[in-house]
């Protein structure tokens, strides 16, 4: 399924160079994403994926360049918080919960979005934010988990409490990295779904994976970087079949 | 036959003449003398001429007997002991008389005790006092010279230019001179001729110093100055002269305490700095480590003062392995006993260090007691020179500078040369890398914490000359070492070097004029500002995370 | 360094799964209860019990509880910001000595008006009337809140540069190790006015009652006991709030907060400048207790101390504060009349014990093994 021409620009990148003491991770990048499609970022390691993503969400600064949301907020020149407060999630490699939280209360901390201390004081939240956490609670499985400290859910569920607390603020940009690392078949499966489920029109989303047949089963389109530079782009079959990505990265 | 007649008649001819010249000679000697005593003890001669002669006579000859002798005569007179006999002979009196010539007892002949001594009026006294300091100029003891130089400067105005001139010429010390160069600048600054107080004025600026300004300052507030535009030119000219030459004396003086305490800096930081790359561990017990390598040092003392006093000196330079073996060895120790269970739990590793640190204090406290210790300076390491005016380089501190800078040397080649700085860098860079490769890591920090500790001690040793030794010495210390370590990059050997050569120089810049709290709150603002472009401090071990 | 040790480690010490067994949430509810009385007993015991009576308690013994409340109250305000905010302080010695330097400058007030006589340090530096800028602090409720806006001024300022520029970790530790060091500096110069390195004493009277009399201690005692009881539930309040649980987000991941739209140096400020200011209020209440304060009170040992308590009992626990501090303090105060010479191994060797076989002191094992044993 191919997102439409028409669709709006979510993130806007021109130019990007990043580099880190000498070494160029990304060079003279240019890439758009679009709302309502769901983006895979594939290529091997080392290509600058994370480093884009980490360009993105503030946490490195670009050398040159120009990434915007939605053609008017200047990202560059804002820190992660700012950032994460105008509706940009990340979910992390590494499954960063808070394990000596309970599940419930990792999704409350996403959802307030760093606002209302006079709130978090009292311990209030409002009925619809409640429902909200409830209706992630379901959507990522973990209903009945909700009282369990985070840190003795199994590596799977942390990864999905993690793309819960990333779905409950309802961000309008949603960057996953490497999603289905060190899950089973099942799992996988399972993300593969909830993933999908992301898609709408006013979201865009954007995956790094290296697990071919998952990015196969939910990308609409399909990004290839190596060393830094845009090696390719298109859908999922154009790509495979591209003589330069398959040299590079896909192999025989 | 005829020969040892010749060598027995050559033996005698000898022996007449040597004693005629000693004949001779005796009166020869002592015509000066004889004179000079003639001339003071006439009836109504001028005391203060004679005086002068007598001065001319104990320094113009090189004969120490004769400066002893007028100095003798000297101190009679000025404790009214010296009396005249009616044929111009004089006594000294005392038990028994002596005869002021010969200075052996007075035989009845020449003796009077009736006659009465004399006197010597305010004027005088202190005439006779810069006698005997000019007299003492020539003595081979500096200490001597160094009184007497004072005591001239301080009668300026009663000074004999010719033989302090003399003087002068003659000495070897700088700073002898200057002080004599000074008084005679400033007894020609008195002088009614103007010629003279120039030239005098141009003499007390070639010798800048802190009392020479305030002495060109008193003279340019005299009326007679003010009203004369060479004087006041020449006044202005001098003093800004001296003025430049202070400030830089000054300036130097910072720089070079504010090395020394670099180089103190710098040896309490490079241990911390290894054990802290390596293990990421406050080390609270570092300060103690300097400690015990300071009462190392003591005990080291004290063993060659009892048994080795001949290489007494030395102690110093046995107490540097022998500091480094003690503390590398308690250091090991305590790796062994308590940090290595604390592995990758560096909050646990600083309370158990903590605890370690009290209980160490309070065992040396019992052992030693909790007074300061009291070290002998070796004598190689005693006193100084003056390089500039008002810069003074003391042995100890340049001492401890060399110290710092050889060890730092030894670190930087262990580290960089030896198998087993390369074992630490990789086990600092990349531990669980390092083990894969085969290195022992747990050794490798036993040693680590060893050479660290061991250079703790070092530092110890060197500040055994230059600071206070007792047992809470080190909490002095840690906290500033940490500074160090956290500015200069933990692990980074150039890193301390330079971080400590900042702080150092920094704290001894600002500490001068604004105090000891305002330069730690200025080295803890830089640290703050630094820490934010570079969170690893100056020179990073690690690079990107 | 910021995270609580991990809950799935094995435990060195067996016993504590036991010990967990008869350990549970009711224990935590009986704390506050079991201090107020202590708050009660105090004046009971002293003025009530017959002093031949084995439970009465002698004025000596009633300060001692008070100094040991206060000490208690510091190290709960220390458990604040290093076991919920991940911010280990090593130098909170800095506002206990603010709130104890101001109490003294009142209590001095105090002591000018009653006896019109200046204090000693203040004739040797020649000073010929009372300094008019002390003057302001004469009444008490001043002084509470000059305490608490100086303490709270102090920590915002110091938070706001360090936590913007993202200072964590050890260099911090060392960063405010430094500062309490710079401070102790700052007060041992006599001309600063504050008594040099004599402190400042002589103090006579506190809100019109004699300072020394029996009340006024008893009275310190109690407010000592109250106050802390107070802190803890107010302090375990937020603690378990949605505030409490972003700090505890923060103390674990501050970046990953940062991702989700928190601003986390607001977050630690505020904890921050809330310790600061119980860590000042427990300085206040300590200095009358014992007369006098000086620049020890500041020195580093005592910062690096007060984390020793709060380890000793179990950070993250706020009790584990409470009790280590007690603990300490207690087994201090008893040897050091006993055996002088020996307390500071003593205290070594408990520390190396505690801190080698326990994962979070006392309290904190326990509390971490009875929550294990609670959950399936």
């Amino acid at each position: 399924m191919n997102a439409t021409p028409a669709a709006r620009t979510a993130i806007y990148i021109s130019g990007l160079s990043v580099t880190f003491s000498g070494f160029a991770a990304i060079t003279n990048l240019s890439m758009e994403f679009r709302y309502g499609e769901i983006r895979a970022i594939i290529g091997p390691n080392g290509a600058g994926k994370t480093t884009l993503m980490d360009v993105i969400t503030g946490k490195t600064r670009p050398a040159a360049g120009d990434v915007f949301l939605n053609k008017e907020t200047n990202l560059a020149a804002l820190d992660e918080t700012a950032i994460a407060r105008l509706g940009i999630g990340r979910k992390f490699q590494k499954p960063s919960v808070f394990e000596a939280l309970r599940v419930r209360e990792n999704l409350e901390l996403a959802i307030r979005n760093g606002r209302g201390y006079a709130d978090m004081v009292r311990s209030r939240l409002s009925e619809r934010r409640h429902a909200r956490v409830d209706e992630v609670l379901d959507t990522i499985g973990l209903a009945a988990e909700g009282a369990r400290v985070a840190g003795t859910l199994s590596h799977g569920q942390k990864q999905w409490l993690e793309i819960g607390m990333l779905l409950v603020a309802d961000p309008q940009v949603i960057l996953l990295d490497e999603p289905v690392a060190g899950m089973t078949d099942h799992e996988t499966g399972r993300t593969a779904e909830l993933i999908a489920g992301l898609r709408s029109p006013e979201r865009a989303v954007i995956v790094i994976e290296h697990d071919m047949d998952f990015v196969g089963e939910i990308a609409d389109l399909v990004s290839v970087l190596h060393e830094g530079k845009l090696l390719g782009e298109g859908s999922m079959q154009s790509v495979r079949a591209n003589p330069e990505v398959i040299r590079v990265y896909l192999g025989r | 036959m005829s020969n040892f007649r010749q060598t027995i008649a050559a033996l005698v001819w000898l022996a007449l003449a040597l004693c005629g010249a000693g004949a001779q000679a005796a009166p020869v000697a002592d015509m000066p003398r004889a004179a000079v005593l003639k001339a003071f003890c006439a009836p109504d001669g001028d005391k203060a001429a004679a005086l002068t002669q007598l001065v001319a006579l104990g320094v113009s000859a090189a004969k120490p007997a004769d400066r002893a002798w007028a100095r003798q005569i000297v101190e009679a007179m000025r404790n009214g002991a010296l009396s005249c006999t009616a044929d111009a002979r004089a006594t000294i009196q005392g038990t028994p008389p002596l005869d002021a010539l010969t200075l052996q007892p007075a035989t009845d002949a020449t003796a009077n005790p009736a006659d009465t001594p004399y006197v010597p009026g305010i004027l005088m006294m202190r005439k006779l006092s810069v006698a005997s300091a000019e007299i003492d100029l020539f003595a081979p003891q500096r200490d001597t010279r160094d009184a007497a130089a004072r005591q001239v400067d301080k009668f300026f105005t009663l000074l004999d230019p010719a033989v302090v001139a003399r003087a002068i010429r003659q000495e070897h010390d700088p700073d002898i001179a200057t002080t004599l160069t000074l008084a005679m600048a400033k007894r020609g600054l008195n002088s009614d001729v103007k010629a003279e107080r120039l030239a005098a004025i141009k003499a007390v600026a070639e010798v800048p110093s802190q009392t020479a300004r305030t002495a060109l300052a008193n003279f340019a507030a005299q009326d007679s100055v003010r009203a004369d535009p060479d004087l006041r030119d020449a006044v202005q000219a001098a003093l800004h002269h001296i003025d430049t030459w202070l400030t830089v004396g000054q300036a130097l003086s910072i720089l070079f305490s504010g090395l020394s305490y670099a180089g103190v800096l710098l040896l309490t930081a490079l241990g911390l700095s290894i054990v802290f790359g390596l293990m990421g561990v406050i080390n609270l017990a570092h300060g103690e480590f300097i400690m015990i390598g300071a009462y190392a040092t003591y005990l080291v003392e004290r063993f060659m003062q009892a048994h080795l006093p001949g290489l007494f000196d030395a102690y110093i330079f046995v107490a540097i392995p022998v500091a480094f073996i003690v503390c590398a060895a308690c250091g090991m120790l305590l790796e062994f006993c308590v940090i290595r269970f604390l592995y990758r739990r560096p909050l646990e590793t600083l309370l158990a260090t903590w605890a370690v640190s009290i209980a160490l204090i309070k065992l040396i406290q019992v052992l030693f007691g909790s007074q300061n210790l009291e070290f002998v300076t070796p004598a190689f390491l005693n006193g100084g020179m003056q390089v500039a005016p008002g810069f003074f380089v003391t042995y100890n501190r340049l001492f401890a500078i060399g110290l710092a800078v050889l060890i730092y040397g030894a670190t930087f080649a262990v580290i960089r040369l030896t198998k087993l700085g390369l074992l630490m860098r990789a086990t600092t860079q990349l531990r669980d890398m390092a083990r894969c490769l085969g290195v022992p890591a747990e050794r490798v920090d036993r040693v680590a914490f060893g050479v660290g500790a061991g250079l703790a001690g070092l530092a110890g040793v060197v500040l055994t000359q230059i600071a206070s030794v007792n047992p809470s010495m080190g909490t002095g210390f840690v906290v500033d070492s940490f500074m160090v370590v956290v500015l200069g990059g933990a692990g980074s050997l150039a890193g301390t070097a330079v971080s400590s050569l900042a702080l150092g120089e920094i704290n001894q810049f600002i500490e001068p004029f604004y105090g000891a709290v305002a330069a730690k709150v200025a080295v803890l603002l830089l640290i703050v500002l630094i820490i934010q472009k570079r969170p690893q401090g100056l020179f990073a071990l690690k690079t990107r995370v | 360094m910021n995270t609580l040790p991990d809950p799935h480690a094995p435990q060195r010490f067996t016993l504590s799964s036991l010990a967990a067994k008869w350990l549970g949430p009711a224990t935590e509810a009986c704390v506050a209860p079991l201090l107020l009385l202590v708050a009660l007993y105090l004046p009971f015991a002293y003025f009530v019990l017959p002093e031949a009576s084995a439970l009465h308690l002698s004025l000596f013994g009633i300060n001692l509880i008070g100094q040991i409340m206060c000490f208690a109250l510091l190290a709960l305000a220390l458990d604040l910001v290093w076991g919920y905010a991940g911010i280990l302080s090593l130098g909170h010695g800095v506002f206990f000595g603010i709130g104890g330097y101001l109490m003294a400058i009142y209590l001095l007030n105090g002591a000018y008006e009653q006896t019109h006589v200046l204090p000693d340090f203040m004739q040797y530096m020649g000073a010929s009337e009372f300094p008019p800028l002390w003057k302001a602090l004469s009444r008490l409720d001043v002084t509470v809140l000059a305490t608490i806006v100086a303490s709270a001024a102090v920590a915002a300022v110091f938070g706001f540069v360090t936590f913007r520029s993202r200072i964590n970790g050890v260099y911090l530790s060392i960063i405010t190790q430094a500062l309490t060091y710079a401070l102790m500096l700052l007060l041992f110069i006599n001309d600063v006015g504050l008594g040099g390195n004599n402190g400042m004493t002589g103090f006579t009277q506190l809100a019109g009652h004699p300072v020394a009399g029996a009340t006024t201690q008893i009275g310190l005692a109690v407010a000592s006991c109250v106050l802390l009881v107070a802190a803890y539930v107010g302090v375990r309040y937020l603690t378990r709030s949605a505030l409490g649980r972003a700090l505890i987000a923060v103390r674990d991941d501050e970046a990953r907060m940062r991702f989700l739209g928190y601003r986390t140096h607001t977050l630690k400020l505020l904890a921050w400048c809330l310790s600061a200011v119980l860590a000042a209020l427990a300085g206040m209440l300590y200095v009358p207790q014992v007369g006098i304060v000086n620049p020890t009170i500041v020195s580093p040992q005592l910062s690096v101390e007060i984390a020793v308590w709060v380890a000793i009992g179990g950070r993250g626990t706020l009790l584990g504060a409470i009790f280590g501090a007690i603990l300490v303090n207690g087994i201090k105060f008893w040897l050091t009349a006993e055996l002088p010479a020996v307390w500071p191994f003593i205290l070594a060797g408990v520390t190396l014990l505690i801190v080698v076989c326990f994962n979070n002191g006392v309290w904190g094992t326990f509390k971490a093994a009875a929550g294990r044993e609670r959950q399936p």
